[in-house]
């Protein structure tokens, strides 16, 4: 493989196809993570994730992201794979696998991508809940000249007749 | 002189009943802030209540980048509004 690899694929991710795509004949050292949807999320019984993706800028950012890595840490490979579409419990939604010379170089590469995409890729998760709504997941914005405000102020209220809005989230 | 923008929406953007995307015309010159100004008062003709500072959290990108806020309007464009993310 290239030094770096980005994929964004439809639907869950197989653990199987990942083990194998992140290598080299001089790396010593394969480290692994895998993201997977839960079954509760702050006291919430979760049935399942839907994942959206800017997959135009989405992919871009996961590259760019795999390319700092592989500045910080040398001669290293890392293979980035993350999911759109709908997941069930258990599935897995982000894959990252790195491959270098020696262990520590693998497992902070590994730790530094999985932290920037939280922070950095165009990615959003809608949860489905067991009671049936659903719930737009608060995220980072990528604004460098945000103050901060509470997420739930931008949740969508339909205007009442008495002019109250009422929460349908 | 007005400038046609397409903006791609993402994340609960979609929740507000305004589909995947929506179009305005704006005054050549356009700021990102007065963007964001221009999508709230769309959103609020769809019914939904939101506040005056809802989308300062929402960043504006084109397929290459997010970007900056010294960004102006001064052609037709094709960009997209980016709520917080919460990849992984």
């Amino acid at each position: 493989m290239d030094q770096v690899l980005v994929e964004i694929r439809e639907g869950a991710i197989v653990r199987s196809q990942v083990l194998d795509c992140c290598g080299d004949p001089a790396h010593g050292a394969q480290a692994y993570f895998f993201g997977a949807v839960r079954d509760r999320n702050e006291g919430k019984f979760v049935r399942g994730v839907e994942y959206e993706c800017y997959e135009t800028l989405a992919r871009k950012t996961l590259e760019l992201i795999a390319k700092e890595a592989v500045a910080n840490w040398g001669p290293i490979k890392v293979f980035v794979c993350h999911a759109k579409g709908y997941l069930q419990i258990g599935d897995v939604s982000v894959a990252i696998a790195v491959s270098s010379p020696h262990r520590a170089e693998a497992f902070e590469a590994c730790r530094y991508v999985i932290e920037e995409i939280k922070k950095r890729a165009p990615i959003w998760k809608q949860e489905h809940y067991e009671d049936g709504k659903s719930e737009w997941i608060k995220g980072h914005t990528l604004c460098s000249h945000t103050r901060a405000i509470p997420w739930h102020h931008f949740v969508g209220r339909k205007i009442q007749p008495d002019g109250c809005g009422q929460n349908h989230a | 002189m007005k400038r046609k923008v397409c903006l791609q929406l993402f994340g609960v953007m979609r929740s507000f009943g305004l589909g995947a995307s929506m179009v305005l015309e704006v005054p050549d010159g356009t700021s990102l802030a007065q963007l964001r100004g221009y999508v709230t008062e769309q959103v609020r003709r769809e019914g939904v209540l939101i506040e005056e500072n809802a989308l300062l959290e929402c960043a504006i990108a084109n397929d290459e980048a997010v970007l900056p806020e010294e960004f102006v309007v001064r052609h037709d464009l094709n960009l997209a509004i980016l709520p917080p993310v919460c990849g992984g």
